[in-house]
């Protein structure tokens, strides 16, 4: 084992040694005797002995320099014995992380972290998809090497919500019962530790840089309602006052929208804009006027924001598949029957038939179907009072075969076809669920020219929301904030064990460096109080004696 | 407790006379004796052999000797003319050398102490009528600042209250060889010179006791406080010098007080000896010494007091 020093520029505290033996130089005895002559007592000089010749001071000096040695090399962070058993580190790569000098800092105390272990470390990148950048080193010099080039996370092109599950899942992997270290700026919510594969390993967050003043756009989505885009913008951050900032919209590099926003001290603040003849185009770019301390997220692109937003199809006919994969905002992802997509990042799930084997999807559901279809069609007849926020659908003239709801629990009624409600709406963990209780493969439906504008007025219901529907605010875009782009807003996270550099780099025992400090502080104190009454030095002071 | 003790302030300077009258009565009987003498003429006889009353021996006339002198019945029994000669009383010039820097005028005691043997030893001058001088150093200005020359029992009372009104003075070094040089340059051919001090000089004691002999001479009184002896402190003191200012730690113990004592007697042996071999007097005064016991008793073992 080599010592190794955490802060070398603290054994400049070694300073304080010649200060210690000045200080004792400048103490002066409890008793001060005139005496006629020294002449007679100059045998003490020359004819030292033990007991007469101690230094001044004595045991008190030596008490002083080695707490003042102690104190020294504890704050330089001396290690005597260094941890072992496997260390994994995650990195924080997410977009705050490039503000304010916190990149550096964070590769400064994953090298700091790396020094005083003993054991296999393993560094673990952390962004929407973390990955493995160093396994199971021994080696020194390996995260050094690893994070020496590694790129400060910038631009709008890092976003989404680092996925911290999915980061802890594999260390817990890698290091089994070690430690699993977080180095990031804060705000992250630590998962359940099922979620990581490992009950038993610790883990810790290192936290990075301070709070600083940003505001930025941590979701955007632009969706269409009733034929119309709509622009959801979703900004969050923090400022030393209320403040007002524009925001624009350019739709290919022509101005849509300039508004004026006023931003609150801290909190969210979200805007829904229409965006007539956002249709076609094929990038949206939404800007946050003004600086702050992370540019990086106060723009945020979208490119082709009306086309290729990912739906699964689950148990469709062929007649059905098609006809959804025509519309060009939807990227149609058709899956067989009894198979379903728990992915979070479907934009919607159509379920035309089955169940899934796992978990149900988090997303929006459209469920299209149900059991024991009419023999005959009916008129599609829509509610006399629907709700003032629901676009009527129109649709005149259309006939379905209704059929029985599966396991409806009570639903909000939008249509209904003879004595069968058709159309509902119920929400359920903040996310919409539309039934459309028909058959859709019925033959009147495929000469019919509402059956497409029923099928997509559905779809916009499902995939988008109101606040006067949904009763919470940002429970409209609740699915989508859980993929928001994570900015510097940090409020520590949830669950969290923080732990401090000093913890990690710092092995001498803290008691150690109080009674140091303690005995420094002492000793100061007391060179202070005696330093009232300077003791003279050799032949630089005239007796104070005139004589009587 | 003062900032800075001083070893031994035990009395003040305010006690009174420095001699009482029994004391003064005393001394009034004694008269110094002084092996040497000038040519000058006062009430100590001379052993120079002049034409005097008081008859030891003849010597032929020479002119201008006085006729009243002529032995005519010598002269009648021989050939030529004789000259009764005798010795005759004369003065003698005493100066007193009074240390007052702050190493003994700091202590009462020794301060006052050496006083008392200076007025003692002026006293008798006086008394026995012999010419007084007396000079305090370290002096501005020595001429000033002395006792100027005095005969007479006339002047004794003079000489008692100018010591009481004599005061120390701050000195960094004291030097006591431009004193002697001073004297000696400003004064007659010789005389008894009684150096009153404590011997913590400046300068090597050799110096000062390298008085011209035979013309000059000298008593070296030192004065010595009790405390001096006796340290009644221990443990961790810081000493300073009353002179210099020089600070000494030390932590003592009562080996090292012993050890002490030892080299003080050493020092004041060495004194001793070096004054015999100039063929001068030394004599070793302890603040707290009655002045009869420690003064007369050693001046007449030593010769230098007859009754």
């Amino acid at each position: 084992m080599t010592p190794q020093l955490a802060l070398p520029w603290a054994l400049g505290l070694l300073a304080v040694l010649p200060a210690i033996l000045w200080l004792h130089r400048r103490r002066q005895p409890a008793r001060r005797i005139l005496v006629p002559s020294l002449g007679p007592w100059r045998i003490f000089d020359q004819v030292p002995s033990p007991s007469r010749r101690q230094f001044a001071g004595g045991w008190l000096l030596i008490a002083h320099l080695l707490a003042g040695l102690g104190l020294a090399v504890g704050a330089s962070g001396l290690r005597l014995t260094r941890p072992g058993g496997p260390l994994a580190i995650i990195l924080d790569a997410s977009l705050s992380m490039g503000a304010a000098g916190r990149w550096d800092e964070a590769r400064e105390a994953v090298n700091r972290l790396a020094a005083g272990r003993e054991g296999p470390i393993s560094l673990i990148i952390l962004d929407e998809r973390p990955r493995v950048l160093v396994r199971r080193s021994a080696e020194a010099g390996a995260l050094d090497a690893a994070t020496r080039d590694l790129p400060a996370p910038s631009g709008p092109e890092t976003s989404g919500a680092p996925d911290l599950a999915g980061a802890l899942s594999q260390a817990a992997s890698l290091v089994a019962d070690g430690d699993i270290v977080v180095v990031s700026d804060g705000a992250l919510d630590l998962p359940a530790l099922g979620a990581t594969g490992s009950e038993v390993a610790r883990i810790s967050l290192l936290r990075i840089g301070a709070a600083v003043d940003n505001w930025g756009i941590i979701a955007v989505r632009l969706s269409r309602f009733d034929g119309t885009p709509q622009l959801f913008v979703k900004m969050a951050g923090r400022a030393a006052s209320a403040e007002r900032r524009r925001l624009r919209i350019t739709a290919d590099g022509r101005l849509l929208t300039d508004v004026l926003l006023p931003l609150p001290t801290a909190g969210e603040h979200q805007i829904l804009l229409p965006l007539v003849g956002a249709e076609t185009v094929s990038r949206l770019t939404v800007s946050l006027a003004g600086q702050d301390a992370l540019p990086a997220d106060d723009v945020w692109v979208l490119d082709a924001p009306m086309a290729g937003r990912p739906v699964q199809l689950v148990g469709a006919s062929a007649r059905l598949t098609r006809m959804l994969a025509g519309w060009p905002d939807l990227r149609v992802l058709p899956t067989g029957p009894g198979r379903m997509f728990a992915a979070e990042n479907l934009a919607l799930s159509i379920i035309a038939g089955g169940a899934p084997l796992g978990p149900w999807p988090s997303g929006p559901i459209l469920f299209i179907g149900g059991e024991g279809a009419t023999d005959t069609a009916q008129p599609l007849v829509w509610r006399g009072d629907l709700p003032p926020w629901l676009p009527h659908p129109g649709l005149p003239g259309l006939w379905v075969r209704s059929q029985a709801l599966a396991g409806a629990e009570a639903p909000m009624s939008l249509a209904t076809a003879g004595d069968r409600s058709v159309a509902s709406l119920r929400v359920r963990d903040g996310r919409r669920i539309v039934t459309l209780a028909l058959d859709p493969d019925a033959p009147e439906l495929s000469v019919s020219r509402s059956w497409p504008r029923l099928l997509r007025w559905s779809i916009d219901l499902a995939m988008s929301g109101h606040q006067e529907a949904l009763g919470q605010p940002s429970d409209a875009f609740k699915a989508d904030d859980a993929r928001a782009r994570e900015t510097d807003l940090h409020r520590l996270g949830r669950g969290w064990t923080e732990t401090a550099p000093a913890t990690s780099r710092i092995t001498w025992p803290a008691p150690w460096r109080l009674a140091a400090a303690l005995a420094l502080g002492a000793l100061l104190a007391d060179g202070l109080l005696r330093g009232r009454r300077p003791a003279r030095r050799a032949g630089a002071v005239p007796p104070t004696t005139a004589g009587p | 407790m003062s900032a800075i003790d001083k070893a031994g302030s035990a009395t003040n300077d305010d006690e009174g006379p420095l001699l009482e009258e029994a004391t003064l009565r005393r001394l009034e009987r004694l008269s110094l004796s002084v092996r040497s003498v000038s040519d000058a003429v006062g009430g100590r006889p001379g052993i120079r052999r002049v034409p005097a009353a008081d008859f030891i021996d003849h010597r032929p006339y020479s002119p201008g000797d006085d006729r009243r002198h002529i032995d005519w019945h010598a002269a009648a029994r021989h050939d030529g003319i004789l000259v009764k000669v005798g010795r005759v009383p004369q003065a003698a010039d005493v100066h007193l050398l009074i240390d007052r820097s702050p190493s003994v005028s700091a202590w009462p005691a020794k301060w006052r102490q050496l006083r008392r043997v200076a007025a003692a030893l002026g006293w008798m001058a006086l008394s026995g009528g012999d010419r007084l001088a007396a000079h305090a150093f370290p002096a501005l200005d020595p001429r000033r600042e002395g006792w100027s020359q005095a005969v007479g029992a006339g002047q004794a009372r003079r000489w008692l209250a100018w010591l009481s009104t004599l005061r120390g003075a701050p000195s960094r070094r004291t030097l006591l060889s431009p004193a002697i040089r001073d004297l000696q340059s400003r004064s007659g051919p010789g005389g008894l010179l009684v150096i009153l001090t404590d011997a913590w000089l400046d300068e090597d004691i050799d110096r000062v006791l390298a008085v011209r002999q035979g013309r000059w001479n000298l008593l070296l009184c030192t004065v010595l406080d009790r405390s001096e002896w006796d340290p009644e402190w221990s443990g961790p003191v810081m000493l300073q010098d009353s002179e210099s200012g020089l600070t000494m730690e030390l932590d003592l113990n009562p080996a090292d007080q012993t050890a002490y004592r030892q080299q003080l007697l050493r020092r004041y042996e060495q004194i001793a000896a070096l004054a015999r071999s100039r063929g001068h007097i030394h004599v070793l005064i302890s603040s707290d010494t009655p002045l009869e016991t420690a003064l007369v008793p050693y001046l007449q073992l030593q010769a230098a007091l007859r009754r």
